[in-house]
Order: C-alpha cells, then structure tokens, then sequence
C-alpha cells in the first residue's frame, strides 16, 4: 500500500469513528426541557426528555433484569446555589411473565406501562415530580431549577442480588471471604448508562402556574 | 554475592510464578466451560420454554376473568366482586389487603397481584366492577422463579467481564500476596544464606592479609554454618600453626646463637682463670696490701668465671638440646635422685609402688631441675623458706608432674610468655623454662603453668604413656 493508500484509509478511519461518535451522540440521553409549575403546596417539574430509556436499558429490561434512573432535583438561587431539591429513583422493571413495563418512583407507587412506546412517552413527558415545598422559597426571590440524570442500565439493587450470585451467600462466608473479594471486584465492574444534565429559565416559585397534564 | 542472591530470588520467584500458569490455565478453561455459549442457550431455551407455559397458562386465566368480568358487568354487578378458579362467585375467599388495594387501581386488562388476578372495568351501568380471582396454586411462584432464572442468566451473558473480573482480580490479588510472601521468605533466605558468606570472604580477605585473628564469628544453621565453622577451625588452625612456626623458628635462631656464645665464651675462661692465678701466686714481695687485693682480684675474678661457666652451661643445655628418646620407664627411680638431689627442699607426693609412662629420663631430670631450682629461686625472691612440691600420677594415658612452689608467682599477662627463650623477669636469659618445653615437646606432651602473683606456681607436665602410633 503506498503513501496515498495509507491516507486514504486514514481519512476514512477517521471518518468512520465520527460517524460512530455521532451516532452515540444521537442515543445520548438528554433533558429537552424543564417545566417548573406549582401545586398547593410544593414546587413540582416535569421533565422533556430524549434517548430515554434507550436501547441498553430496554435491551436490559427485556432480559429480566432491573434498571434505574436517579434523578436529582435542586432549586438554585440568584447566585447559583442549592437552596433545596430532592433525588428520585426510578426503578424500571419489565415482568417476563406479565410481559408489562414498571416504573417504580418511591412513595408515587408503580406505574404499569404495557409497552415501550408506553415506556419512551413516559420519559419524553414526565408526571410532575415534587421538587421543594413552596413554603421554603417563599423568600428565595428569582429561581432557577437544575435536574441531573444518571442511568443504571443494571440497577444497584439488582447488582447486589446478582453479587450473591456470582460468589454466594453472606452468610456462607467468614468476615473476609473470598465471597466478600469476588463480589467487591465483580460490583467494581457495574456499568452506567449515562446522564444528563440540564437548568430551567430563572422563575419565580410564586408566579408559576399550577401543574395540569 | 549478588549473583547468588539474584539467583536464589529469580529460582524462588520462577517457583512461585511456574505453577500458577497451569493453574490459571485450567482456572480459565473452567471459567470459559462455565460461560459456555451454547450450553447457556440450551438453558435459556428451556427456561424460556417453561416461562412461555406459565404465560399460556396467565392467558388463559386472564381470558377466563374477561369472559366472566363481561358477564358480571352485562348483570350490573359493582363493588369488589371476588371469583374461585372456576369463575364462580367466592364471596367466601379472603384476599390479602394489599392484592384488593391494587384491583382497585387496576385496569380492564386482567393484572397479576401475587397469586391473585385481578382486574376493574365499567359495568352495564356505568359503575366501577372489580374482579379478583385466584390463580392456579403454584402459577406465579413458579414464573417468579423462571422470571428470576432468566434475569440471573441475562446477568451472566450481559456481566461476562465484570464477572470474569469478580473472579480474576481476588486470585490476582491473592496470588500477588503469595509472591510477595515468597519474596520476602527468598530475602530471608538470601540473607540467612548470603550474609554469612559474604562475612566468611571478608574473613578470608584479612586472614590471606596476614590478620591471623581474622575469624567469621557469624553462625548459621545447615551447611553455610557448617561451612562457617568450618573456616573460623581453619583459621584458629593456621594461626596456631604460624604462632607454633614463629616460635621454632626463634627457637632455633637461640639454639644457634646459644651454641656460638658458649663456644665463644667457655674457651677463653680457663686462660682466664690461670692468669689470675698466677698473678697472684707469682707475687712473692712483702707487700701485704697489695698480696690482699690480688687475693680479693682473684676470688671475684674466679666467681664471676663461675657464673659465666654456668651460663655457658645453660647455653651449651640449650644449644646441644639433644631429641628426646622416650621409652617404657618407671619415674620413681628419677623422683628418688631428685629427692636425694635437693633433699629437704623438694617434697615429693607419689603413691607408692613404680610410676610408669614413656619418657626420656635424662631430658626429663634435667626438665625437672629446671622446673624445681625456677621454684626454689621463686621462693626466695618471696621470702619464703626454699621449698618445691612435686607430685607424680600416672593416669588416664598419661604421666601427669607437677612442680608447686609457694614463690612470688607469675603475672597473667606473662603466662605464655616465659617459656620464651629470651623472656625473663629476674635479668638473665630465661632458658630454663625453653628447655623445659622444648623437652615436654620432644615427649609429644604439654606443659602449663597456673599460677597466682604473690602466691606461688604450679608448672603441671603431661607426657603421654603410649607412642604415637599407638595413640
């Protein structure tokens, strides 16, 4: 292969690997957009997402396993700092049996979702989610909200139930077994799925209007 | 020294690392055998199969309840209507709280709560009817435990390298533990095998420098201590055997010069002598002063002629010291000339009855004398009334002699010293003692002496009995 050979194929070796990070890009999760609104008594968002749950957590989710999402909440003021928030894991379940999606969000319950497309719309458009109570901002003056994502393709949970798994029973195993060191490495290879990030416009918690779907 | 360490870390680290490749080869068969492909599909396939059964089974289940749900609400039945398995009306079934609180947020497609279904639909009227049915015993556990199966076997197929390394990185850790400790034994080793070495060459350096006091002093267990010991026997050897060399050959340097001063001073003495005593004896005048001092001339003339005579004596003992010639012999006959000899100033202490050993006679009397006028002169340099005890056993293979005087004794520190031919306190030339040894020697024997300063002298001889091809 001559000089012009080897540039060739270099160009499209590197073609080729912007096209792949593209498309990654493309699957990417992402917040779209942040809509802060107001019920009696607490501030609550609703999230429009992208790429969410995306193929590793459906493909994960399919398999039997569990997924998470951790979300986390927080009122910035003027300045830029947390005055408030709170954090939120969903748990997403797909049972094998009943062949139904499940999003479990704390004390909101479990919503039963018969499908992915049932799945992805749940994501794109989010219920309110409680942020603050309104009572804490009363004097916060202008706000703005930040919400963060991170995915668990195989929620923690899962991890710990896959750990006995793969080396045993606690139980079974003196206090520094080699159970303990086969699952403290196994939990060192847990994959993550991403995250994303993203703030809202600056409001004021007074003025928003009340949260209807 | 390094080389030898470096060899015995890289054979114990060759020891340590050789096993664990077949190890870790037959360790990773066995993993690559457990995450067997196609075995783990054919287990997938039949977990699949059986989970397929189990939702055959919810689906009919699900079809019953809509069919009977479709009834009900054709009738205008409301509320919480509770079902057996076979769609009959079971008002007297009990449902768990927590399965009757999600009927009633359920929705027309049938749900499974535990063992239960559970649906809620509008009736003919418009009115909410919800319905809970059971299950057929033992259905939802056993999709549980499929559903379980299944997500472990997805977990496995997903995790393959996090589980590979759950298992890789303990053994490496362990194993990486385990070289560490053979590493710190083959430095424990090295050092155990390595330091007395290296201190036995230093050793061997100073003693080919002439340092006849080099030793390694370092002991160890096996053969590097035995090897140890093995150069510090040497080394004590070899200076023995120089210090014993030095000491003939100064030995033999007095014997030679001995044998020249009595040639060159007995020969003119008896001139000497007569000269004097024909001075004074051809003096015929009647000077009386001066016949008095030739007398007195001649008295100190002929004395100190007699003193030098003896020391040409002891030189001319010292110089013709003739090899001894031991033989079978009784010592009594020897120890009675003695007692004769020096009458009330030698005690002898022999048990009575002959004393045999193996001795010269005539070189051990004249060893003997020595040691006896050294303890009668030490006596008197004491003040103390001249008197030597001399005792005589013959046991254990040997003839053992002693010679104790009461005398003023010997400093430590010169000991060894005066059996030296040129060592003496008292200003003369300090052969008696030389002889001494150079006889005991000639017999094959030893001669010590004990002695404290101020209190006397024990000079102990030890002559063997036997010859010494028979020894």
């Amino acid at each position: 292969m001559g000089a012009r050979g080897i540039l060739t194929a270099a160009v499209f070796a590197l073609l080729l690997a912007l096209s792949i990070g593209e498309t990654a890009r493309a699957e990417t999760p992402r917040i779209l957009a942040l809509e802060p609104a107001r019920t009696d008594s607490l501030l609550v968002c609703r999230l429009r997402t992208a790429g969410l749950p995306g193929p590793e957590i459906l493909s994960t989710l399919r398999s039997g396993l569990s997924s998470a999402v951790d979300l986390q909440l927080e009122v910035l003021d003027g300045r830029g700092r947390a005055i408030d928030g709170r954090v939120l894991r969903l748990r997403l379940d797909y049972d094998l049996w009943d062949e139904v999606f499940s999003i479990a969000h704390g004390d909101r319950g479990v919503t039963r979702l018969p499908d992915d497309a049932a799945l992805q719309a749940w994501f794109d458009r989010t219920p309110w989610l409680p942020v603050a109570p309104l009572a804490a901002l009363a004097n916060a003056g202008p706000v703005r909200l930040r919400a963060a994502l991170r995915l668990h393709a195989i929620a923690p949970s899962e991890r710990e139930r896959l750990g006995e798994v793969v080396s045993g029973p606690d139980g079974q195993e003196v206090s520094l077994g080699l159970g303990k060191l086969i699952r403290y490495f196994y939990r060192g290879g847990a994959r993550e799925g991403g995250g994303a990030t993203a703030d809202s416009p600056p409001f004021a918690p007074g003025e928003l209007a009340h949260a209807r779907d | 020294m390094h080389g030898i360490r470096t060899r015995l870390f890289a054979a114990i680290l060759l020891a340590a690392l050789v096993p664990a490749v077949p190890a870790a080869l037959l360790v990773n068969n066995l993993l690559q055998r457990s995450r067997d492909a196609s075995l783990e599909r054919h287990l997938v396939d039949g977990l699949e199969a059986g989970m397929e059964e189990s939702r055959l089974a919810l689906a009919a289940s699900r079809e019953a309840l809509v069919r009977a749900g479709e009834d009900l609400a054709a009738g205008r039945a409301a509320g919480v209507v509770i079902l057996d398995a076979d769609g009959r009306l079971a008002p007297q079934l009990a449902p768990p709280a927590a399965v009757l609180d999600a009927a009633r947020r359920a929705d027309p497609r049938p749900q499974p709560v535990g063992d239960w279904l559970v649906m809620r639909r509008a009736n003919a009227a418009g009115d909410d009817l919800t319905l809970v049915q059971p299950l057929p015993a033992g259905l939802a556990d056993r999709a549980g435990r499929l559903a379980d199966a299944l997500a472990t076997a997805a977990a496995l197929r997903l995790d393959r390298g996090a589980i590979l390394r759950g298992y890789v990185a303990p053994f490496l850790l362990i194993y990486a533990a385990l070289l560490l400790a053979a590493l710190g034994l083959a430095a424990l080793l090295a050092r155990g095998v390595v330091g007395p070495l290296h201190a036995t060459a230093r050793a061997a350096d100073r003693l080919a420098a002439g340092d006849l006091e080099a030793r390694v002093g370092a002991d160890g267990p096996g053969e590097v201590g035995a090897l140890v010991r093995a150069f510090d026997g040497m080394a004590e050897r070899l200076g023995t055997q120089r210090r014993e060399l030095a000491r003939l050959e100064k030995l033999a340097a007095w014997r030679g010069m001995s044998r020249i001063l009595a040639h060159e001073i007995k020969n003119p003495l008896t001139p000497i002598l007569l000269a004097v005593q024909e001075a004074r004896g051809s003096y015929r005048g009647p000077d009386a002063a001066h016949a008095a001092v030739l007398a007195d001339c001649e008295t100190i003339v002929r004395e100190e002629v007699e003193g030098l005579r003896r020391l040409v004596a002891s030189f001319a003992d010292f110089a013709r010291l003739p090899a001894p010639e031991p033989r079978d012999d009784d010592l009594r006959p020897l120890l009675d000339d003695l007692a004769r000899l020096y009458g009330e100033r030698l005690l002898v202490e022999a048990a009575a009855g002959p004393l045999p050993g193996r001795f010269d006679a005539e070189a051990l009397r004249r060893a003997l004398i020595n040691l006896i006028d050294n303890g009668l002169g030490a006596c008197a340099r004491a003040g103390r009334p001249e008197r030597v005890r001399l005792r005589a056993a013959s046991a254990a293979g040997a003839l053992v002699v002693s010679v104790a005087d009461e005398g003023d004794g010997i400093p430590p520190e010169n000991l060894e010293r005066v059996f030296d031919p040129d060592f003496s306190t008292r200003g003369g030339m300090g052969l008696g003692l030389a002889i001494v040894r150079g006889v005991v020697e000639g017999h094959d024997g030893s001669v010590s002496l004990e002695s404290m300063p101020g209190r006397g002298t024990t000079a102990t001889v030890r002559l063997p009995t036997l010859p010494q091809e028979a020894r």
